[in-house]
């Protein structure tokens, strides 16, 4: 008697758009998923309009948020010299739900994988220079992107690329660009980096501008991956030739929106598609965003939620922000300092969010969040109750193994007089620190 | 005529007892007690006075009380329940709190005289009225429910008891401490809270008859109240420390160092004084006060006068650097002192090899002037975030001795800031001298910025230096340095006369400009801090400018023996615009 092994479904036909029904409901948790990972919160009034339509609707819906916000007010703060304010702007705009949200999302993950910290740049005009660049670039053409970063004064500074000089070539830029930016480990050999760290040489930062010296450059014959290269744009078109690069690229989209780490098939099925859209980012993610691997229940993947996850989830559900100054504060202690990332790979992520120091400081969190629900929740009427709290924070989602039990418990107390003990708990709970 | 009298004995409810004034009912235990009065004239004269008019509650600027329950038995007292106050409390209110001995709550009472006894009768009836009527019992204040010293009382259980006098309500948290008041008020001496020194002290020091006055026992606060004790320890381990206290100056030092506070305000034509007091301080504090300096006489005299119109502010402060740098085994523990032995060391490094503890703080005068104001950056780039610039105006013993010695030790400063700035990569100042009606200065610059469309907040810095005469003279830029030295040149010198105390005006219309020309960027700092839309942070800064635009300010401490009084006249300008 014959067997039937239903076929495992092939890379691409896991980026197919999703079809509901056959691959599984569009329904309030699928939305809600969508939403949390492409905008790392769900706004209500967000869920139900994306209910409303069909998936493809609901994408496109996330698609026009991806155009960069008016920068014009933030701007005026750095004539503090304070990169405090830039950050407290930033996590603002991460928190609330506006017309865009996905670009802030893109600019969060572009900052992750262009890892580069205030700490060495010292430099707020800078560090700024660099996330407007991520903002205004991170949803259009990946070549620019990779491009303006390579010549990027903050970049220059952070790795070292004002040292590199022609009798004195500087490795640290050429070697993260192709290992971090551009490649992975093991597309390129040390020769590689070598002739490419000969090829970016010449660049320094005056006035807060990237300039060319060419008495500073190394103008001799240069070869990486086997071709001749001279300048900058000679290194950075190589990258994006190599066949490694649209690979590379999207392991970074496939471990931000779906949360897989490593998965060749899928890696390359996106590259390629990355390519045919003429690496344009904002094309291939919403294909992405669209697909049976985002969307389908069977092959969603929580995961722990950053300290930005969090942080939104609480604003978009329950629109209970702390004060952005605050909220930077409470960022850094949970280990995620906005432009001030750790090292050169950025924030490892996942399981690494969770440490003793950094669960404390989520707890911490957790009653700042809540004693902040509770002023503005009376004077907003809107007290709620634990089921009304829940389905805010994790829509679509079951209630926890422990909410009965807890709702047993808040019919058995005054949970009027302590509301705020009992959003505290909730905030705290794991459930809500998985995203 | 045997039934009249007895009719006449049955219609007045209790022997009309003799008032006792409060501050003989209060014991010597009171922490804090406070005096108001006339308090409705005052609350309809805030609400329709200009610059709080100016304050929209819609803008929510203003901290409402949704309590429904208030609003509920408000509504009970009638159509016009001001009127209802001004005849309870007419002639003033009285307050005092008495801290508990055993941990428990600290009892309260308070007094509502009248300015007519029928009036006030008719007002207090219709209180308890309503609040019979509000707690679903509206015949329960029909009649008293006892009498506490021979004085008809009500009592709401065991929170509250009102006692009734001819002109005056006296009520109470706590009945058994009410009754033992009246009775110690009944023993002969007995003073109470009048008997008490830094009381008595105290209110000497205010104008008599203030409008509102208060007092706190500080010390006895905090024997008696742990919470106290932990927020004043949590608020003064901070500042009362030798090093914040010799910046923020004697009368901070005095405040944090001394046992009982007082406070008063005194309503003006056009503002109103707003005072506070202190008695009884510590030996800490006396170091640093003016009156400690018994070799006055000694030293150089105060600096002349340099302020102008257009100043944000200006005044005369007392800083005795070389009392507190001889105090110093009394004021620093060993840790600190062992390190201030070496900054010393550099010190004298810094200034050329002279002792800055020994022979140059001696040679300063304790006063010094300060004044702020816009700046004018003429040829030097001006900052997109400009603030105002701010000097120190010094006299010096011995000029022509000592005076080369500080200017060695400014640029000696710059060029160690210079180090410092270059091992972070920080652009260098630049020193170069300069020269003001023949006053030679030293003045200390950034270079250009590189990019000229991006002017950093510290171009806001050029320190500049100089020996004017016999005054030495500091500024946060060179521009107003010129200033200041200009106008000592032109200035009669002041001579001789010790000044009585510290004073500092400030000038609200020149803040609101130098504020107002920032306000863009103050927004959304301010958004930014306080969690608000960008026009929402603007409309509260606007609002408080508005406040400060019409208001001058004139702060001044005098240190007479034992004490502090520090006045603060505010003067509402309404034709400034």
């Amino acid at each position: 008697m014959d067997s039937f092994t239903p076929m495992r479904p092939t890379a691409n036909e896991l980026l197919d758009p999703f079809e509901p029904g056959p691959d599984g409901p569009w329904d309030r948790a699928t939305a809600a998923h969508l939403l949390r990972r492409a905008q790392l919160g769900v706004a209500p009034d967000a869920l139900e309009s994306a209910l409303a339509g069909t998936p493809a609707q609901a994408v496109e819906r996330v698609l026009e948020t991806s155009g960069p916000a008016d920068p014009t007010a933030v701007r005026r703060t750095l004539t503090t010299g304070e990169l405090h304010f830039v950050q407290a702007d930033w996590a603002a705009r991460l928190c609330t739900p506006s017309a865009h949200s996905l670009n802030e999302r893109l600019a969060l993950m572009w900052h992750g994988h262009f890892a580069t910290s205030d700490a060495k740049v010292d430099d707020v005009r800078l560090m700024f220079g660099q996330l407007e660049t991520l903002r205004t670039l991170g949803s259009g053409d990946f070549r620019e992107l990779l491009g303006a970063i390579a010549v990027d004064p903050a970049m220059l500074i952070w790795l070292d690329g004002v040292e590199n000089r022609a009798k004195a070539p500087n490795e640290n830029l050429a070697r993260e660009l192709f290992e971090l930016f551009g490649l992975g480990i093991g597309n390129y050999t040390e020769h590689d980096i070598q002739e490419a760290a000969r090829a970016l040489s010449g660049w320094t930062v005056r006035g807060r501008q990237a300039r060319f010296d060419p008495r500073r450059h190394d103008a001799g014959e240069k070869r990486v991956f086997g071709k001749s290269v001279s300048d900058v744009d000679d290194v950075v078109l190589a990258v994006i030739e190599h066949p490694a690069c649209s690979r590379w690229v999207a392991r970074r989209l496939l471990s931000t929106f779906v949360g897989i780490a490593e998965d060749a098939a899928l890696e390359a099925a996106l590259g390629d598609r990355l390519v045919s859209a003429d690496w344009r980012i904002d094309a291939v993610l919403g294909q992405l965003l669209g697909s049976r691997l985002m969307l389908s229940s069977e092959l969603r993947r929580p995961r722990v939620a950053s300290p930005v996850e969090y942080l939104a989830s609480v604003g978009f559900g329950l629109g209970v922000r702390l004060k952005p100054t605050e909220a930077v504060e409470h960022l850094a202690r949970m280990g995620q300092d906005l432009l001030r990332p750790p090292t050169v790979e950025g924030w490892k992520g996942g399981r690494t969010w969770i440490s003793p120091s950094s669960w404390i400081a989520r707890e911490r969190c957790a009653a700042a969040l809540a004693a902040r629900w509770e002023a503005s929740a009376t004077e907003r009427g809107l007290e709620g109750d634990l089921d009304a709290w829940l389905t805010a924070l994790m829509p679509g989602q079951g209630a926890p193994s422990w909410a009965d039990e807890l709702r047993a418990e808040a019919q058995s107390t005054n949970m009027e007089s302590a509301r705020g003990e009992w959003m505290t708990l909730l905030l705290a709970s794991p459930e809500i620190h998985l995203s | 005529m045997t039934l009249t009298l007895i009719l006449a004995a049955c219609a007045f409810p209790a022997q009309q007892a003799t008032e006792v004034p409060l501050t003989r009912l209060l014991p010597d235990t009171t922490t804090a007690f406070l005096s108001w009065r006339t308090p409705l004239r005052h609350l309809e004269r805030l609400a329709t006075w200009s610059p709080l008019a100016q304050i929209r509650p819609e803008a929510g600027w203003l901290p409402l009380l949704e309590q429904p329950d208030l609003e509920s038995w408000v509504e009970r007292l009638g159509p016009d329940p001001w009127s209802l106050l001004g005849d309870l409390a007419g002639r003033g209110i009285e307050f005092g709190l008495v801290p508990s001995d055993v941990e428990g709550e600290p009892s309260m009472l308070l007094t509502l005289e009248h300015q007519d006894a029928d009036r006030g009768r008719r007002a207090l009836d219709q209180v308890l009225e309503a609040t019979g009527a509000h707690f679903g019992f509206p015949r329960m204040f029909q009649r008293p429910h006892g009498a506490v010293a021979g004085r008809d009382a009500y009592y709401l259980g065991d929170d509250l008891t009102i006692v009734v006098e001819e002109r005056r309500v006296l009520i109470a948290n706590d009945r058994a401490f009410l009754e033992q008041a009246f009775r110690d008020a009944k023993a002969p001496g007995h003073l109470g809270l009048l008997g008490v020194r830094s009381f008595q002290s105290c209110r000497a020091m205010a104008p008599s008859g203030p409008d509102f006055w208060a007092f706190i026992d500080v010390e006895r606060g905090r024997e008696l109240q742990p919470q106290l004790e932990r927020f004043a320890s949590d608020f003064f381990k901070d500042i009362a420390r030798p090093q914040p206290l010799a910046v923020l100056g004697p009368a901070f030092s005095t405040f944090a160092d001394s046992g009982a506070w007082s406070a008063w305000i005194e309503p003006e034509d056009q503002g109103f004084e707003f005072g506070l007091s202190t008695a009884s301080y510590g030996e800490y504090a006396s170091v640093l006060r003016p009156s400690h300096n018994e070799r006055a006489e000694d030293r150089a005299p105060a600096p002349t006068p340099v302020g102008r119109s257009g100043d944000l502010f200006d005044g005369l402060i007392y800083r005795d650097f070389a009392a507190w740098l001889e105090a110093r085994v009394d004021l620093f523990d060993e840790g600190a002192q062992a390190r201030l032995v070496s900054k010393l060391a550099d010190l004298e490094d810094l200034f050329g090899g002279v002792a800055f503890d020994r022979d140059l703080t001696p040679q300063l005068s304790p006063w010094w002037r300060v004044v702020s104001r816009p700046l004018e950056y003429g040829r030097w780039p001006e900052p997109d975030l400009a603030l105002p610039g701010i000097a120190l105006v010094g006299r010096l013993q011995e000029p022509l001795r000592w005076g080369p010695y500080l200017e060695a030790g400014f640029q000696s400063l710059a060029v160690l800031t210079n180090v410092d700035r270059a091992q972070q990569g920080n652009p260098p100042l630049l020193l170069r001298p300069g020269q003001v009606d023949e006053v030679p200065y030293t003045a200390a610059h950034f270079p250009p910025p590189l990019n000229p469309a991006e002017i950093d907040v510290n171009y806001n810095a050029a320190p500049a230096f100089a020996v004017a005469g016999d005054h030495v003279v500091l500024a946060s830029h060179e521009s107003l340095l010129r200033e200041v030295v200009s106008d000592l040149r032109s200035a009669r010198p002041s001579r001789g006369v010790q000044p009585r105390g510290e004073v500092l005006r400030m000038h609200g219309g020149v803040i609101h400009e130098v504020l107002d020309a920032e306000l863009d960027t103050l927004a959304v700092l301010h958004a930014l801090q306080e969690g608000l839309e960008v026009p929402e942070a603007r409309a509260q800064l606007e609002m408080l400018l508005a406040a400060v635009r019409g208001f001058d300010v004139t702060l001044t401490a005098e240190y007479p023996d034992d004490a502090l009084i520090v006045r603060s006249h505010w003067e509402w300008t309404p034709s400034r615009r």
